[in-house]
């Protein structure tokens, strides 16, 4: 029934930096099933990113490189394709939209030739065909009178309407997944609820796979069916949506939701935050990466680096406890204070 | 538009009369004058000569007589006239004006102008581009030496070299002279050179900065091939920074250079440039003046229209 | 001048109001944009004042134009019952150390050539605060105030994180003791984990120093945590105030409760049930302007009169400028 269609095993990819070797990604594994949305969280710099850029290769060469791996998308695998080969799918089965739709859209050129130019491309489309079906997509997604708008430029769009511009153009080959790259963070609330209703009605209406890549833990909430959290460029944890915001199983997920302020619920105190610094990618302890920053570390933890492993028949954390206990959690928390 | 231009031909005659009015006063104030020779001329003759130039009456009515004549509205007698502009006869090139000097000398200035900017253009925006694409490898490294050196040789040796090369070694080009396109060719190389260095350089540098925009990512993720991406969507924006450029650089191209013409025989304006300023020969230095502005004047509207071409969200005011 | 009594607030503005004209096209009128356009509020001793609202509301305006750094078009600013919108640049120094501001982004906020020392004690010696042996040991005590390290005195701002910045930008504010701190997105600009730890710091700060925040985002989720009263704010008005629980517990103004219910929370159990009032449309530029209410042609509970009739802020304990507040609003 669910059939898969994007499965990366043990993807790692690296930059060479002046401070030295930064290892953005580090045997990165998951499966993307038709039709769902899988969430990949994160903070900046924990490789959630770069994953996805490496799936598509664009990520920038020198400085980075991929040093292994694979991404079988239709039992191919993406990582070793050809580039000519690679760009038939980039766009067109596979297609991407970033963050900041202020800076994404080519500022000297119209959003006709922008849109145009991806259809001639993969689908072979005459202009006049290209034109009439992109003023279709920028129907679908909400802007008023795209006959018209179409021949403006981007700087005669608001953020959000430009964000549905990116989004017209991606869906227009109809791509069977679409990467979203942080594509409400910049927007504003009222905006952001828009566009993540826009994603959902136009998946549930095209049935596209949707890699959701995101900080945000409301949005994770709001529209992934699963989620993989990511932290100094790996996975360490894998579950539905439901199960991860219920009983999160690495510690790092706990403190990513203890420490968000909920708008529903009046303060109490301080909030859980997660001690200590982000993870200097260049100097990774021998350990878990999360050790110096856990408050349920343990003597193992830092000897020893752990792996992925089933917690539930749909849940894997890498992590050597078993459960996290609240109380135990809260205890240290007191302790340290 | 229309608007842009009539307040940009408002600012132009503005422009141009203050120009001429400081390069008037300028020239007589510095001691001597065009007739001053090495040789002393009697007085009888001296007045006679300052008579015939009209240089023996009072400064202001010099100037109101030779400006009335540059605007088209006075004769050289003072009389009342509507015509072109009318720049008086040369101090020091007996028997001819300055109208008919720079209608003779313009033309060759400004094909040999032509052809080297558009050397420059075509050679320095495709090596700058192939630089940046090859960034940090030994093309863009080596490209980037070749900029260096065409920035800093002198063309007068350029020149001589390229004389050396093709015209003694190789007899491919006469050496000096004007008359057919061949004749042109090497000094156009020798002038364009240094433009086509700093235009690499320029191109070079804009194409690295735009290749690290966003929208270049989205265009690679769209699956646009490599050059279409280069072409169609960084293109574009790595020219502003040569268009920027190319105002100043072309008035001083199309203008003429004294060391080329010089090498090669060509009598284009560069080499009245100089001359007329020593040699006090004051219309002819004031025609110059005057050309210069009105290139410099116009290739900068033409770089602005440009500006507006290329980046949409630029309005001409 | 006033002798400030007891209940008068720290910090006060009346109707304040800052218009900046856009440029003027030939032939038409003068426009104006409004970027806070009529704005009362109140800061106390000790308290903490939320103002949230979405891009273009007015908000950093409004905090730059209460330090001076804002033309005041209209309406007064008072510090301690004493006018100082009409103060000159002199006037204001003093003020300056009084009042001070963080930014949403602590890496261009620091002068990158200066060391943390320089960057922490500069603000001492403009005021000619301690003697110079003093203020290194002021700066050293005010970094582990603020959760860093002393011995990074002689860093410099590229080799700190984020929040590590933001920190220092936090030490930099209350080198000089100020009463007051405004905060402009403060931690927007950070990673959750360290925004946690951001608020975590400022709300310490606030207890052990007697500060009082006026405290500008646009996440109404942080707000809710760290503010005692809140205003929401839309196209340079104000449109509800009051205290943080009512506001959040029974908002009225259908702004507000458009935010609120567009705001994503992390449970997907409750996203999944929602019933989400999408707000339609987009905010409209501050140039545009309205015969009426502002908020008319995105509102889900208008009536033709709204059109026409620019409600005011009204209520005592809950101010709100709408009419119609709380409304049922229709499905769709």
């Amino acid at each position: 029934m669910v059939e898969t269609i994007l499965e990366v095993k043990d993807l790692s990819v690296r930059f060479d930096t002046e401070e030295g070797v930064v290892g953005a990604v580090d045997r990165v594994g998951f499966t993307l099933m038709r039709g769902e949305t899988l969430g990949l969280v994160g903070e900046s710099g924990c490789g959630k990113s770069v994953t996805n850029l490496a799936l598509l290769g664009l990520v920038p060469s020198p400085p980075g490189k991929i040093v292994g791996g694979e991404a079988l998308y239709r039992g191919e695998n993406l990582l070793e394709m050809s580039a000519g080969k690679l760009s038939r799918i980039r766009g067109n089965r596979i297609a991407m939209i970033f963050q900041d739709p202020m800076t994404s859209l080519n500022p000297f050129m119209t959003i006709a030739d922008q849109m145009t130019e991806v259809t001639m491309l993969h689908l072979r489309h005459t202009y006049s065909e290209a034109i009439k079906h992109a003023i279709t997509m920028l129907g679908n997604v909400g802007i008023a009178s795209p006959e018209s708008r179409i021949h403006g430029y981007p700087h005669q769009f608001s953020g959000g309407m430009r964000q549905r511009v990116m989004i017209a153009m991606a869906l227009s080959c109809k791509p069977e997944i679409l990467i979203a790259d942080e594509p409400t963070t910049a927007l504003d609330v009222t905006i952001q609820a828009q566009i993540l209703e826009l994603m959902k009605q136009l998946q549930e209406s095209e049935g596209t796979a949707i890699i959701m890549i995101t900080h945000d833990m409301g949005v994770v909430a709001n529209i992934c069916h699963r989620v993989h959290v990511m932290y100094a460029g790996r996975i360490v944890e894998q579950a539905t949506c439901e199960e991860l915001f219920a009983r999160p199983r690495h510690p790092y997920t706990l403190g990513l939701l203890d420490s968000v302020p909920r708008v529903q619920k009046s303060a109490a105190g301080q909030l859980l935050a997660i001690d200590g610094q982000p993870p200097d990618l260049v100097h990774l302890p021998v350990g878990c990466a999360f050790e110096p920053r856990c408050r349920f570390s343990e003597e193992r933890c830092l000897k020893e680096q752990p792996m992925l492993r089933e917690m539930t028949p749909s849940g894997r954390a890498a992590c050597f406890l078993d459960s996290l206990d609240g109380s135990k959690a809260l205890s240290k928390e007191t302790m340290d204070d | 538009m229309v608007r842009f231009l009539i307040r940009r031909l408002l600012w132009f005659l503005l422009t141009l009369w203050t120009v001429f009015t400081v390069s008037f006063f300028l020239m007589r104030a510095v001691p001597g004058g065009p007739f001053d020779g090495d040789r002393k001329l009697e007085p009888d003759v001296k007045r006679m000569i300052e008579q015939r130039y009209n240089v023996d009456q009072p400064k202001w009515k010099q100037y109101v007589t030779h400006l009335g004549m540059a605007a088209g509205v006075l004769s050289e007698d003072g009389q009342w006239r509507w015509g072109l502009p009318d720049l008086g006869p040369s101090y020091r090139i007996r028997d001819y004006t300055v109208n008919q000097i720079i209608a003779q000398g313009l033309p060759i200035s400004a094909a040999l102008g032509i052809l080297a900017l558009s050397f420059g253009l075509v050679f320095g925006v495709t090596a700058g581009i192939i630089a940046a694409l090859n960034r940090q490898n030994f093309t863009d490294t080596g490209v980037m030496l070749l900029a260096t050196v065409g920035i800093a040789v002198p063309n007068f040796w350029m020149a001589s070299i390229g004389i050396i090369l093709f015209v003694f070694w190789i007899p491919l080009l006469p050496a000096a002279g004007w008359g057919s396109l061949s004749h042109l060719v090497l000094p156009a190389f020798c002038l364009g050179a240094p433009y086509a260095a700093y235009i690499a350089r320029l191109t070079r540098t804009g194409m690295l900065e735009v290749l690290h925009q966003d929208y270049i990512r989205t265009a690679y993720a769209k699956g646009l091939p490599a050059r279409r991406v280069i072409m169609r969507h960084a293109l574009k924006g790595a020219l502003l920074p040569v268009v920027s450029f190319l105002g100043p650089a072309a008035a001083g191209i199309l203008t003429g250079s004294l060391v080329i013409e010089k090498v090669f025989h060509l009598s284009g304006t560069g080499t009245y440039f100089v001359e007329a300023a020593l040699q006090r020969d004051y219309p002819l230095a004031m025609g110059v003046v005057l050309v210069y502005t009105v290139v410099l004047y116009t290739m900068n509207v033409i770089v602005d229209i440009s500006y507006a071409v290329l980046d949409p969200r630029i309005k001409l005011q | 001048m006033t002798e400030p009594s007891p209940t008068t607030p720290l910090l006060e503005t009346n109707n304040l109001m800052v218009y900046f004209s856009s440029r003027k096209k030939w032939g038409e009128p003068q426009r104006f944009i409004r970027a806070v356009d009529g704005v009362s509020l109140s800061l106390r001793e000790g308290e903490t004042l939320g103002l949230v609202g979405e891009s273009g509301c007015g908000k950093s305006t409004l905090a730059r134009a209460i330090l001076g750094l804002a033309p005041v078009t209209a309406g007064s600013v008072h510090y301690r019952g004493q006018r100082i919108d009409q103060f000159s640049a002199r006037q204001m120094r003093p003020l300056r150390q009084e009042i001070q501001m963080i930014f949403q982004d602590p890496f261009a906020s620091l002068n990158p050539r200066m060391s943390v020392g320089q960057i922490v004690t500069e603000p001492m010696s403009i005021f000619q605060l301690y003697s110079r042996r003093e203020r290194r040991l002021e700066a050293m005590r005010l970094l582990d105030l603020v959760g860093l390290n002393p011995r990074y005195m002689n860093r410099y701002p590229h080799e700190f994180s984020g929040g590590q910045r933001q920190r220092i930008g936090i030490a930099r504010a209350l080198a000089v003791s100020p009463k007051i701190i405004l905060c402009d997105e403060p931690v927007s600009a950070l990673d959750v984990s360290i925004q946690a730890q951001v608020i975590n710091l400022l709300q310490d700060l606030q207890q052990k120093l007697g500060l009082s925040y006026l405290f500008i985002a646009h996440d109404l989720a942080v707000v809710r945590h760290i503010a005692d009263r809140v205003g929401v704010m839309y196209l340079g008005r104000l449109v509800e105030s009051t205290d943080t629980e009512r506001l959040y517990n029974n908002p009225q103004h259908p702004y507000t409760r458009a935010l609120l219910s567009s705001s994503p929370v992390p449970d997907p159990v409750a996203e999944r049930q929602r019933t989400g009032i999408a707000l339609p449309g987009e905010i409209p530029s501050p140039e545009t302007e309205f015969p009426g209410c502002r908020f008319f042609d995105r509102c889900l509970i208008r009536e033709a009169s709204c059109q026409t009739h620019d409600p005011p802020l009204e209520g005592t304990e809950h101010r709100v400028a709408c009419p119609l507040a709380g409304k049922e609003i229709a499905e769709h």
